[in-house]
C-alpha cells in the first residue's frame, strides 16, 4: 500500500474548509492529508484546531507557492509515496484522485495533473482567463515540449521524487504553470486526465479575474526565464 | 581643479570612510556587504586625490566636461549595488521562505507532541516517536 497525502493550501476558507476535508475523511480514509494554513486572517486555523484536524500553520503569509512547498517538505520529511494537491476552497472533487494517482501507480508518469478542458466539462473559467491558459499553454509548449491543456490546475499528484524535487524548487510567484516548466525540464514525465471542477464556494478567489492579461505576460516571461535558467540546473539521473 | 573643492571632497570622503568602519566596528554592517562600500570610498578618495583621473577618463569615452564623468560613473555605480541589494534580499526571501516552512513544521510536531502528553502518552518514548 502506498503512502498517500493530501495537500490542502488553505488561504482565508473559513466558509470551505470544513466541508473539503469531512469529505476526505468520511469518504477516503486510506489517505492521509494536511491542510496547509497559509497564516490566514479569519477563523481557519481556529477550525482547523477546534475539528482536531491535520495542518500546518504558517507564521507568515507566503502565498500559495510557498504553502503548497510546505506541504511537499513535509510530504518529503514524512515519507510519502505520493502527494496529491487539494485546493482548500472545494473547487476540486476527490473522487478524482484515485484517477490523479493511478498513471503514478502504473509508472506511466511522474506528475499527474487534472485539466478542466481535456472534455470541456464543468466549471470552465471566465472566458478571459481561458484565454490566457491558452496562450500559457504555447509558452510551455516552446519552453520545454510538452503539452498542458490546464497549466494553472492546482488539482495534481507526484511521486516521491517529483515531490522532493518540489520541496526543493517550487516558484513563488506563478507556482502552477513553473511548476510545470521546471519539472519537465528537470527530466519528469507530466501526463494531464481529465476532471471536472466546481466553481469555488464560498470566499473570494485569490487571483482577481481583471488582472489576468497581466499575469498572463507575467507568466510568460518567468516561463521563459525559467527556461533560461534550467540549462545550469542539474538534470534528474 | 580648485583646492577648497579638493579639500571639501577629501574631507567628505573621510567621513564616509569613517562611518563604514565605525559600523563594522560595532558589528552592525556585515563585512560581505560592506566591501563594495569600502572599495567605493577609497576610489572616491584616489580621484578625490588625483581629479586628473577623472578628465582622462572623460576623455577616454568621449565625455567633455569632467564633472559630467563623476555623475554618470556615480549613477552606474548605484544602479550596481541597488542591484547586488535585490539579490541579497531575493536570497534572503528564499531563506525566510524555508525557515517559516520549517518552523511550521515544527510547530505541528510539537502541538502533537504536547497533545499526547495532555492523555499521559509521554512516558512512552516510543509512542510519541510514532506521532512525529
Amino acid at each position: 500500500m502506498q503512502k498517500v497525502l493530501i495537500i490542502i493550501p488553505a488561504y482565508n476558507e473559513e466558509a470551505n474548509i470544513e466541508n473539503v476535508v469531512d469529505d476526505l475523511i468520511q469518504n477516503y480514509p486510506q489517505y492521509d492529508y494536511a491542510v496547509i494554513n497559509d497564516c490566514s486572517t479569519d477563523s481557519t486555523e481556529q477550525i482547523l484546531e477546534k475539528r482536531g484536524f491535520n495542518y500546518i500553520s504558517l507564521p507568515t503569509n507566503l502565498g500559495i507557492g510557498g504553502a503548497v512547498q510546505s506541504g511537499y517538505l513535509y510530504a518529503a520529511e514524512n515519507d510519502y509515496d505520493i502527494s496529491v494537491q487539494l485546493d482548500g476552497d472545494g473547487q476540486h472533487d476527490p473522487a478524482y484522485i484515485d484517477k490523479l494517482i493511478k498513471p503514478i501507480l502504473d509508472g506511466e508518469a511522474d506528475i499527474v495533473i487534472g485539466s478542466r478542458f481535456i472534455e470541456k466539462n464543468g466549471f470552465q473559467s471566465s472566458a478571459l482567463r481561458r484565454a490566457g491558459i491558452r496562450i500559457i499553454r504555447g509558452v510551455i509548449k516552446l519552453c520545454c515540449g510538452v503539452d498542458i491543456t490546464d497549466s494553472t490546475s492546482g488539482f495534481r499528484a507526484c511521486n516521491k521524487e517529483a515531490a522532493d524535487f518540489f520541496s526543493l524548487n517550487y516558484a513563488n510567484d506563478y507556482p502552477e504553470p513553473e511548476a510545470v516548466v521546471s519539472s519537465a525540464l528537470a527530466g519528469f514525465q507530466i501526463k494531464e486526465i481529465p476532471v471536472i471542477m466546481r466553481e469555488r464556494g464560498g470566499g473570494v478567489s485569490s487571483i482577481n479575474i481583471n488582472r489576468s492579461i497581466y499575469y498572463m505576460i507575467k507568466v510568460s516571461l518567468s516561463l521563459l526565464i525559467c527556461r533560461i535558467g534550467a540549462k545550469k540546473r542539474s538534470v534528474r539521473k | 581643479m580648485k583646492l577648497i573643492l579638493q579639500i571639501f571632497l577629501i574631507v567628505c570622503v573621510l567621513i564616509f570612510l569613517a562611518i563604514i568602519v565605525h559600523y563594522l566596528a560595532k558589528k552592525k554592517l556585515n563585512l560581505r556587504y560592506s566591501l563594495v562600500w569600502l572599495g567605493a570610498g577609497l576610489g572616491m578618495l584616489v580621484l578625490a586625490i588625483f581629479p586628473q583621473i577623472v578628465t582622462a577618463v572623460g576623455n577616454l569615452v568621449g565625455i567633455d566636461t569632467p564633472v559630467n564623468t563623476v555623475f554618470l560613473f556615480a549613477g552606474m555605480f548605484m544602479l550596481l549595488i541597488i542591484f547586488t541589494l535585490t539579490i541579497i534580499v531575493s536570497h534572503m526571501n528564499n531563506q525566510i521562505y524555508r525557515l517559516t516552512q520549517k518552523q511550521a513544521i515544527l510547530e505541528k510536531r510539537v502541538r502533537e507532541l504536547e497533545n499526547s502528553c495532555e492523555f499521559g502518552a509521554c512516558e512512552d518514548h516510543k509512542s510519541s516517536e510514532e506521532i512525529g
